[in-house]
């Protein structure tokens, strides 16, 4: 009796294991790398790759917001962008602001993280402080400076009248908006660079600055033979990330400027805004918007070869 | 046979005739032509049943403006008196478009009533059948509050929620105008007599100018400049469009209009104006560092709040002084809409209703902002609690006169891309670019949107 129950089981745990190796188990276990990825695969389908290929859809075709059906057109949305002067201008400005917005807060975010690298009075404290404005919501911080920048009532014309300064117009002028608004993105991104080069700069080896310092470097010297090279890497992960930021800033820019004065700050994507949503032109914003995916991914394909540059 | 169409100044001044200000001003004879006048219900039977559709909810959408958060506050009374429940979503104006188109695009029948801002969304709407003609629902006295009175309603509001082809797809709760504010307190001490035509406005911009304490004058110079240009447009006796419909923005009024403008802000506005939206004129006016503001009726009137305000009590108006071409009230509408997709209609309608009724628009009245209806603007708690003076009361009026109210913004489709170009054309203006040339190319610019728009 006891026999034929050992017996059964043992026969139970040989059914399992005949099922296990040829069902859904064995199945799972030797694909177990594809079932752990499916749903980060199947997120980035829906939310990225869905858009993605709709939006290139939508760039192909004649489409007006409105009950009108869309008309397949071809390249024509894009050959209509491409010889608009308006489209050349807002390239030029997004490519302008972007420069600004990515090598203010780069350089900014390098001197603040070599400071921050020495060894002072309330250092953390410090720390913390500076690292607030990162955590700011991008339009509340557009509004503010928008008060800051308000040419008759803002503190800026205030702090410079101080110091006997003539006032800036800012935002509305022509001449001053892009560089005033890449101030703005400059002030909440400095710290994200300063906290990625600051971590590239703590992971540095002390003994080599203690070596060149007796082989006679001076300050300069060690930090162009030796910080710069190595914490390159760190800062081509910043002008990565916020030169694809800034590529595609929108939120700060329409706060603050909706695109003007006239058409100053109206970057590729204040104008697709535009287009879309105020012109309804949508198969034509989509092709303007697929153009604009290029520039981000070409740029972002730039920074990344440049970081596996060896020469620095 | 006369084929010749009307020009738009001629259809203002029909559907204007006698409107809220006729009223007021006790010239009720001439009050609003029938055909724009919506069609009285039949009284009911028995008592109007406010509780047909108890139980029920709404989702309305709306911008943040005084008018629709006026009512939204109080959205409690309607639940009481009908039993329907209200969900609001207001956004800021330019959002607020945005998302109604959203919702449009997809036949969203989530969304049941939406505030529509008749001048910028009429025509693009009705030619893609968003609106909902509520002629029947006026007309069925089972649904129909016979307390609501449609002949309270402004001609002018009625004309603007009226299609060509007799369709009324909305109730007109808002008819904001442009008008003049200038400071009274300042033109006294300098012995300077109110300002009757553009050049004497100009003068005394010139004799009020003191920066940076006092800018002589304050004029939008951002994205909606074009608007207010409009104004000085009419005054110069140009108009938006010509009598058969061509843009005409680059006349030779059009650019001494934009010249008077630019010439305004160059010589007696503070520095960045082209930085300058209402907001920022507000801002400045109330501080008591502009002594003129050309804008919004609803706008100006918050300098009328002592909490916000150094200059209330200070402050006179008119509308914008004569020019060679005369004086003319410009004027727009918004109103709530039924969306073609609602499932809840006749619910929608009972909002509509409620929304546009006699008490809401007496608080929209007292808040500042001008309702659509005259019996608001007549009642005694009005000028009893209101913080505007009677000049401004009466300068609106004067705005929706026959003869006087002309379009604040052009009926047209692509009106926002008008809106845009010339904007733009203006503001490189202030900016110091050629006036006339710099109009020539935004008509340029605006031909062939025109033309793809009709096709």
């Amino acid at each position: 009796m006891q026999e034929t129950r050992h017996d059964a089981a043992r026969a139970t745990v040989k059914d399992t294991n005949a099922w296990g190796r040829t069902g859904i188990g064995d199945w799972i276990e030797q694909r177990a790398s594809l079932v752990f990825i499916a749903p980060a695969v199947f997120a980035v389908l829906l939310l990225i790759g869905y858009p993605l290929v709709w939006n290139l859809y939508m760039s192909l075709q004649k489409w007006e917001l409105g009950r009108q059906p869309p008309e397949f057109i071809g390249l024509t949305n894009y050959i209509n962008a491409l010889s608009a002067p308006r489209f050349h201008q807002g390239v030029f400005k997004t490519l302008y602001y972007s420069a600004l917005a990515t090598l203010i807060p780069t350089t900014l975010g390098l001197g603040a993280a070599l400071a921050f690298n020495e060894r002072f009075f309330a250092r953390g404290v410090l720390r913390s402080i500076f690292a607030l404005p990162m955590m700011a919501t991008p339009v509340a911080v557009a509004l503010i400076w928008q008060l800051m920048y308000h040419p008759a009532l803002g503190v800026f014309n205030y702090l410079l009248s101080l110091v006997n300064l003539p006032p800036s117009l800012w935002v509305a002028s022509s001449q001053t908006v892009i560089p005033s608004v890449a101030l703005v993105e400059s002030f909440q991104a400095t710290p994200f660079a300063a906290l990625v080069i600051l971590g590239g700069l703590a992971a540095l080896p002390a003994g080599l600055y203690e070596a060149s310092k007796i082989d006679g470097a001076n300050a300069i010297q060690r930090f162009r033979y030796l910080t710069l090279p190595l914490v390159w890497p760190y800062i081509v992960v910043v002008l990565l990330i916020r030169s694809v930021d800034a590529l595609k800033a929108f939120d700060s820019i329409f706060v603050l400027t909706q695109g003007g004065p006239g058409r100053a700050s109206e970057t590729i994507n204040i104008l697709l805004f535009l287009q879309a949503f105020n012109f309804y032109h949508v198969g034509y914003s989509a092709s303007m918007v697929v153009m604009l995916f290029v520039l981000v991914v070409g740029a972002a394909l730039v920074l990344i070869r440049l970081r596996r540059d060896p020469s620095w | 046979m006369d084929t010749r169409k009307m020009t738009r100044r001629e259809i203002l001044r029909l559907m204007t005739a006698g409107a809220a200000g006729a009223s007021v001003l006790a010239t009720v004879s001439c009050v609003a032509p029938v055909e724009t006048t919506a069609p009285a219900a039949e009284p009911a039977m028995e008592g109007f049943d406010f509780k047909r559709f108890d139980g029920e909810s709404l989702f309305i959408h709306g911008e943040n403006h005084p008018i629709s958060e006026l009512v939204a506050e109080v959205d409690q009374e309607f639940l009481e008196l009908t039993g329907i429940s209200l969900e609001w979503e207001l956004a800021p104006e330019a959002q607020a478009r945005q998302k109604t188109l959203l919702y449009m695009q997809g036949q969203d029948t989530g969304l049941d009533v939406w505030e529509t801002a008749i001048p910028i969304e009429k025509l693009k709407f009705q030619s893609e059948g968003w609106y909902f003609a509520i002629n029947d629902l006026l007309k069925d006295p089972n649904l129909s509050d016979p307390d609501w009175d449609s002949g309270d309603i402004a001609a002018a509001g009625w004309q603007w929620v009226t299609l060509d082809n007799g369709d009324i797809y909305a109730l007109p709760s808002f008819v904001p105008q442009i008008i003049y504010a200038f400071r009274r307190d300042l033109l006294e001490e300098k012995g300077i007599e109110q300002p009757k035509t553009l050049e004497e406005m100009e003068a005394a911009a010139d004799a009020l100018h003191d920066p940076p304490n006092m800018y002589g004058i304050t004029l939008r110079g951002k994205a909606a400049v074009w608007v207010m240009w409009g104004a000085f447009l009419w005054n110069m006796g140009g108009s938006w469009q010509d009598e058969d419909g061509n843009l005409a923005i680059a006349t030779p009024e059009a650019v001494a209009a934009a010249e008077t403008y630019v010439r305004l802000l160059q010589n007696y506005g503070p520095p960045g104006s082209t930085g300058y939206d209402w907001l920022e004129c507000s801002s400045l006016f109330s501080q008591g560092q502009a002594g003129m503001w050309v804008d919004g009726s609803d706008l100006i009137a918050k300098s009328e709040n002592p909490e916000n305000s150094v200059i209330a009590d200070k402050i006179g108006y008119s509308l914008l002084p004569e020019g060679p071409g005369g004086q003319f009230g410009p004027v727009a509408c918004v109103g709530w809409a039924i969306s073609p997709f609602s499932q809840k209609k006749e619910a929608a309608f009972y909002f509509l209703q409620w929304a546009t009724n006699k008490s809401n628009q007496l608080r929209a009245m007292i808040s500042g902002s001008p309702a659509a209806r005259v019996s608001a603007w007549e009642h005694p708690d009005f000028a009893a609690n209101s913080l505007v003076p009677q000049d401004w009361i009466d300068t609106c009026v004067e705005s929706l006169k026959d003869g006087v109210a002309v379009p604040m913004i052009p009926e047209i489709i692509p009106v926002n891309e008008f809106g845009e170009a010339v904007s733009n054309a203006l503001t490189q203006a202030i900016e110091g670019g050629d006036v006339a040339q710099l109009l020539q190319n935004a008509q340029d610019e605006l031909e062939p949107v025109m033309q793809a728009s009709q096709s």
